[in-house]
């Protein structure tokens, strides 16, 4: 039977929920977690505002009121709150069907991560199913996960300007194998421009994380 | 002497005499001369006067090492090589300075050590790669009282042993606060076991090992006549708390929490260490006072890509202030290189003394950059690194003649790479030592 003082006042913890996470409030945000399972909120409905928040937060990164730090913390939050959440979760409950899959990583020779995390942060939050291969990410690495995972977008990341090679041979070995027209290749990082893009055979390129947000827009949405 | 060393030491004097004459010979003038000219061009941008021509620096990465053939592991094994690396690029490529950024480090040392933060080519790495930093929470989000209580007790008993692993058994050494006022303090209570003393003995054999190559930028220097951009700097204040903390303590991921977490713990640990880097400063002997260009930290983790300008004001700016002003109050002229996008964290430097000081840009808009701290601070940046690599000579001319238009107007301005130049076409690196030449004179 419809209960509209529970429905709203559900809806309103929600909100509140909503709020504390995206303001970072963590004491606040567990604790209205805590007091809406101890009265029987569905664990879905607080895994959700939960999301909702993080798309406020991914908003507010955009728009540079967020910065890493704020994603980091926001992130952490999330994690915090998945951690009780999920277990209390059926199967069926935890299904997500995703935009599209990625796969990304660090090429080989390069052992910076950050770029590449706000990256996966920001596609996860746009609903893309992201496998991160981690830093230092040989060739034959890319080649495996795109044969296994058969995403129809690849990312390389890289901030070093020594491993624009890596990039290119990279993208050569995906050529060899006969997988290069499966997948569409974007290569990323602080130094990374158009004359990158040209040198290396990717089809598009990014110095910013949301950029990769819009390519798979572009090319999976 | 031995008869060995005589002759040893009798072919450096000889092959000195060629480098000296071949300078000579090249450059029209002595190297002496040539390192007073150099350095007072340099030391004319910083005190925003107008030097003859606008100074030009390099920013050598592993440069030399590919331009001589020789693998970037060699910089890490071989000092003899490094140096002759070192003096036939320098040679080649006059500029007014030089910038060895990755100051070298001996591969072996770092072995011994078993360093767990470094990469280097030719020890974790294979040789033609370079070196890499990879950062780690080494201290614990829940041990900033530990560290606050007594940092230097924590340096030996917490970080080396988790950050080295030849140091790990110095974990085990009682407190030296515990230890000490008790009779016979070095033979009981320090708890010298074989594995400590192994430690230690790593710890000497290592040192001896980067002592061969402490002194080889200084020496090229001196041989070449051309001043180093950044000498090393054992100041206490080359690195501000904040990035401390980032780098070797906490990591990105730690620090970033810790702003929201315990931001009191992060404040008190970061006041601690200002404290401490202030009572180990040293001051800039006399006659080099105002001159001793040093390294003074970066923005590494404190750009607009990963921390707000609140952030930035609260944990960065008050101890950086402090560190900066400590160094030209010393008589040193820090100089700190500005990674990634910044524009609104600028006016804070402007906080800092004039003329004393050099901000390094990676990327900005340099006229913009130019405009805020022309009568302050003395700006030098930032042909792309990317543009050193992929571009044709004419494009790095076009790109450093319009540079030193908007840049070096009324001086104060000094012309190098905004990141190092690695992989830099030599043709591309002539072209932009030509241009502060050919469109950077003044008068």
């Amino acid at each position: 039977m419809y209960d509209a003082v529970t429905h709203y006042t559900s809806l309103w913890m929600n909100q509140e929920l909503i709020d504390a996470i995206a303001e970072l409030d963590e004491e606040k945000a567990l604790r209205i977690m805590n007091q809406a399972l101890a009265e029987g909120t569905p664990p879905l409905e607080i895994l959700n505002a939960g999301q909702i928040a993080m798309s406020v937060v991914g908003e507010r990164f955009e728009k540079q009121e967020y910065y890493l730090a704020e994603l980091m913390m926001a992130g952490e939050l999330l994690k915090q709150i998945s951690d009780i959440i999920k277990p209390k979760m059926n199967a069926s409950e935890a299904e997500v069907n995703p935009k599209g899959r990625i796969v990304i990583g660090t090429v080989r020779g390069d052992v910076h991560n950050i770029g590449k995390d706000i990256v996966v942060f920001m596609l996860e939050m746009n609903g893309y199913d992201v496998y991160d291969l981690g830093v230092d990410v040989p060739e034959e690495a890319f080649l495996k996960a795109v044969r296994e995972i058969d995403p129809g977008m690849v990312c390389l990341s890289g901030l070093l300007t020594t491993i624009f090679p890596v990039f290119r041979s990279t993208i050569e070995a995906l050529e060899k194998a006969g997988l290069r027209n499966r997948v569409k290749i974007a290569v990323g990082g602080g130094q990374v421009d158009e004359k990158v893009r040209e040198y290396t055979g990717a089809d598009g390129y990014g110095s910013l994380a949301v950029t990769a947000v819009t390519l798979a827009n572009q090319w999976m949405g | 002497m031995s008869e060995g060393k005589r002759a040893e030491d009798l072919r450096e004097r000889e092959s000195c005499k060629l480098l000296r004459d071949e300078v000579e010979k090249k450059m029209g003038k002595p190297p002496e001369e040539l390192f007073e000219e150099r350095e007072k061009r340099l030391r004319d941008a910083v005190a925003l006067k107008a030097p003859d021509r606008v100074p030009v620096v390099l920013f050598n990465g592993y440069f030399p090492f590919r331009y001589t053939g020789l693998s970037n592991a060699a910089s890490f094994y071989d000092p003899s090589a490094y140096k002759k690396a070192l003096i036939k690029t320098l040679l080649d490529f006059p500029a007014d300075s030089f910038f060895a950024a990755y100051k070298p480090n001996s591969g072996r040392a770092l072995e011994i050590l078993g360093d767990t933060q470094y990469a280097w080519a030719g020890g974790p790495y294979d040789d033609d790669r370079g070196i890499q930093f990879r950062e780690r929470e080494i201290m614990e989000a829940d041990e900033y009282d530990l560290f606050i209580t007594d940092p230097g007790d924590y340096m030996l008993r917490y970080y080396l042993p988790r950050r080295y692993k030849a140091l790990a058994p110095l974990a085990s050494l009682p407190s030296p606060s515990a230890a000490f006022g008790t009779a016979g303090v070095l033979y009981s209570t320090l708890g010298y076991t074989p594995a400590v003393i192994g430690a230690f003995d790593a710890l000497s054999k290592a040192g001896e090992e980067q002592a061969k190559f402490y002194d080889c930028n200084e020496e090229v220097s001196k041989l070449l006549g051309m001043p180093q951009f950044l000498e090393p700097g054992f100041t206490g204040l080359n690195t501000p708390p904040f990035h401390q903390i980032v780098d070797y303590l906490r990591g990105m991921h730690g620090i970033a929490l810790d702003m929201f977490k315990r931001p009191e713990k992060l404040i008190a640990a970061m006041e601690r260490l200002m404290e401490w880097s202030l009572a180990r400063a040293e001051t800039a002997p006399p006659e080099a006072f105002g001159k001793r260009r040093v390294m003074a930290g970066g923005n590494h983790f404190s750009s607009e890509e990963f921390i707000s300008r609140k952030h930035f004001d609260t944990f960065v700016w008050p101890t950086w202030k402090r560190c900066l002003i400590g160094l030209i109050d010393r008589g040193f002229v820090p100089r700190w290189l500005m990674e990634g996008k910044n524009d609104d964290r600028m006016d804070p430097f402007l906080e800092l003394p004039k003329g004393k000081a050099i901000i390094h840009f990676e990327k900005i808009d340099m006229a913009r950059a130019k405009e805020m701290l022309a009568d302050h601070i003395c700006i030098a940046g930032n042909v792309p690194a990317s543009l050193l690599w992929g571009g044709s000579p004419q494009e790095v001319e076009d790109y450093c003649k319009d540079l030193i238009r908007v840049c070096g107007k009324n001086g104060g301005f000094i012309l190098t790479s905004g990141g190092s130049m690695d992989d830099a076409k030599p043709e591309n690196l002539k072209a932009m030592i030509d241009a502060a030449e050919k469109y950077g004179r003044y008068n």
